[in-house]
């Protein structure tokens, strides 16, 4: 597969896995995670998972 | 009364000063290192310039001749080219045309590449002016535009995309009509003339001021409340300056959109053509401090050069987000940071790229496949993204508190932006041949020059357009149709003239009625190796190919040689062009077409003919009116009405 594919196919699972958690912990905007995640993966999934870890400590809400 | 001379005239007295000050600075960069002697000496590098210089004087030289604007049989000759969808900058041809026909387009061309940049940085300091108040502050908005890396880049050789005052202009159109207040009609009126103008420099920056124009107007809704009645009002304003731009430039868009379809394959990919990751931070050759240095790093980023225009510079970053950090509460701030980093997140382009790889998905992946979209290249955004940092910087450096440290700090950072001296004195020199200006080609003739791709359009403004070229004349991409159908020609173009089958070559000039060729003796370049040829060696190989193709020698000089056929051309049968051509012959326009066109042209041609009569008035001079006016490719002398 070429690197365009590749990489939209991983944008892809990631970003279902990301509304999937998302949704999972009562996120605001599972769908706005996912979209962004999608489009772009390189800043949006680094930026989900340290959320993520804060959010679970209880420091967000 | 004096005191509103004095607020009338002291601006425009300050306002003309920066102009000065900005075209002198532009001047003094860009100025050609010494005189430069006789011959074609042009401003940038590649074909790219000559196409420019072409440009400029194709549009006063079709008006003078009665030629259709937005087509040339001078190129890919005997078919022609349509120039709606090339960089035919008919706005700047158009307006410069007194200076053209005083000077010549080469002048006109080298002057315009010289003031682009002033006349961007006089724009964004008339926009930062009105948006600040302060001229030291407006001062330098005009130089981070005038001098960024986008302008600095773009003036390797590309003439339509560095010359966009009315970038600037329109947001300074805007800002006065928010600041100001004035009338619906007045902000149409001159919104609508700068983006008429816009259009007809580049069609591909009108597209993209329109939609960061639409950006910018939508982050100021939504971030700045106070700002919503202003912006409300400014609604009909804009939509009249669209619509007088769009009726103004109608002719032009019909074209383009008859055209829209052959254009497809011309346009360049927008993948490579997209800022690199580490592009915001690393220089390329283009800067004076550490462009060099950096090179074999900044070679691995997508695109060219010229087009690379994402670099910031880590001091101008770090500061940008200091600025950012300490007024983010301001809505202005909030609104051009926003569209700063909107234009740097899409010149990313539909994919981020690392050293040149791809390694994520990018938010224009959404964009880049849409009709009209798919034409804008990404990296370009980042004219607006300087822009924006250029307002941005003005409003900080005018703030309240104290400004000399502001000063001193920015200019720090703008010094990692200075152009490196090989940009700046980019100058071109090339020796015409003199068989080209010595009247030895007979007006209106057929011409091919060899090597096929180069210097031919330099060539054809020098010796004054008096003969076309035929399937050769670069004024963009795309190979020509449908000369690229020949087998032979990926080796013409790509410089392997020798390789060339003599018979085929025969049957390719005299397919298209070839009359003369000229061999030079330099710019061999194989473009299929990327490798430069020794000149003397090829042109010599070239003209014992067409020797053997039934040509002789006519004259020769040290530059080059003219060649004519021995015996009159017979054009090659059915067999033989299918022989020789890697696809089956198409016929270049649809049959269907063929037809509709050569029923339209008969009704046409009947109708002067029953005008003429019906008048009483003889049909020969209007059907020459015609004929000089409108260049129907069918003769009318051929064509018969029917009776009734």
């Amino acid at each position: 597969m070429n690197a365009p594919g590749t990489l939209i196919m991983l944008a892809v699972v990631s970003a279902l896995l990301v509304y999937w958690d998302a949704r999972l912990r009562g996120e605001a905007y599972p769908l706005g995670w996912a979209g962004a995640v999608f489009l772009f993966w390189i800043v949006a999934l680094p930026v989900y998972l340290v959320r993520r870890v804060v959010w679970g400590r209880g420091k967000i809400r | 009364m004096e005191n509103r001379l004095a607020g009338s005239v002291l601006p425009l007295i300050r306002h003309l000063t920066a102009l000065l000050l900005f075209l002198g600075v532009s001047i003094a960069f860009y100025a050609p290192p010494a005189w430069l002697g006789h011959g074609l000496f042009f401003y940038g590098q590649g074909s790219d310039p000559l196409a420019y210089i072409w440009f400029i004087n194709w549009w006063p030289f079709a008006l003078q001749h009665h030629l259709p604007l937005l087509t040339s049989q001078y190129v890919d000759a005997p078919f022609g080219a349509d120039l709606s969808w090339k960089a035919s900058v008919p706005g700047l041809g158009l307006v410069a045309a007194p200076f053209t026909a005083a000077f010549g387009a080469l002048v006109v061309s080298n002057a315009l590449f010289m003031i682009s940049p002033g006349l961007a940085g006089w724009g964004a300091y008339l926009a930062a002016d009105a948006l600040t108040g302060e001229f030291a502050a407006a001062l330098v908005a005009g130089l981070v535009l005038g001098f960024s890396s986008y302008m600095t880049g773009q003036m390797l050789g590309h003439l339509n995309l560095v010359f966009v005052l009315a970038v600037p202009l329109c947001l300074w159109a805007a800002i006065a009509a928010v600041k100001q207040g004035g009338g619906t009609l007045r902000m149409g009126l001159v919104l609508g003339g700068l983006l008429a103008f816009q259009f007809g420099v580049s069609q591909e920056v009108f597209a993209t001021l329109c939609m960061f124009g639409g950006f910018g107007f939508i982050a100021l809704f939504l971030l700045d409340p106070a700002m919503r009645p202003v912006l409300r009002r400014l609604i009909p304003g804009l939509v009249l300056g669209l619509g007088l731009c769009l009726l103004i430039t109608a002719p032009l868009i019909w074209q383009m959109l008859l055209r829209y379809r052959s254009a497809a394959g011309n346009i360049p990919s927008a993948p490579y053509y997209s800022s690199d990751l580490l592009g915001f931070i690393l220089p390329t050759p283009t800067a004076w401090i550490g462009g060099g240095w950096l090179a074999a790093v900044s070679n691995l980023f997508p695109g060219n050069t010229s087009e690379q225009a994402a670099y910031l510079g880590l001091p101008l970053i770090v500061l940008l987000g200091v600025i950012y950090r300490r007024h983010r509460s301001e809505a202005k701030f909030r609104v051009l940071g926003g569209m700063l980093a909107l234009a740097c997140v899409l010149s990313l382009g539909p994919y981020v790229h690392v050293l040149g790889r791809e390694v994520s998905t990018a938010p224009w992946l959404l964009a880049f496949k849409l009709p009209f979209l798919k034409s804008m290249l990404p990296m370009r955004f980042m004219l607006y993204g300087w822009v924006a940092a250029a307002m941005f910087l003005a409003l900080w450096l005018a703030g309240p508190g104290e400004k000399r440290w502001r000063f001193v700090a920015l200019a720090v950072c703008l010094l990692f932006l200075v152009p490196a001296r090989d940009v700046t004195r980019n100058w071109t020199g090339l020796a015409v041949p003199a068989v080209f200006t010595d009247g030895e080609i007979a007006p209106e003739s057929r011409v091919l020059v060899l090597p096929d791709f180069g210097n031919e359009m330099g060539f054809q403004y020098a010796s004054g357009m008096r003969f076309s070229l035929v399937g050769q004349g670069y004024l963009g991409l795309g190979a020509p149709q449908p000369f690229a159908q020949w087998a032979l020609f990926p080796l013409l173009f790509n410089g392997e003239i020798s390789d060339i089958d003599p018979a085929a070559f025969a049957a390719y000039l005299a397919e298209y009625g070839v009359q003369d060729v000229v061999v030079t003796n330099t710019n061999y370049f194989n473009y299929a190796t990327m490798q430069p040829l020794d000149g003397v060696a090829e042109a010599a190989a070239a003209v014992r190919m067409l020797r053997a193709a039934g040509w002789e020698v006519v004259s020769a000089d040290a530059d080059a040689t003219l060649l004519r056929p021995v015996r009159a051309l017979t054009p090659p049968s059915a067999a033989q062009l299918a022989a020789f051509m890697r696809e089956a012959p198409t016929a270049w326009i649809p049959a269907a077409r063929v037809t509709k066109f050569i029923k339209a042209e008969t009704r046409r041609v009947c109708q002067i003919r029953a005008f003429a009569r019906a008048t009483g008035m003889p049909p020969a001079p209007l059907l020459a009116f015609y004929v000089r006016h409108v260049h129907p490719y069918l003769p009318v002398d051929a064509i018969v009405c029917g009776t009734k």
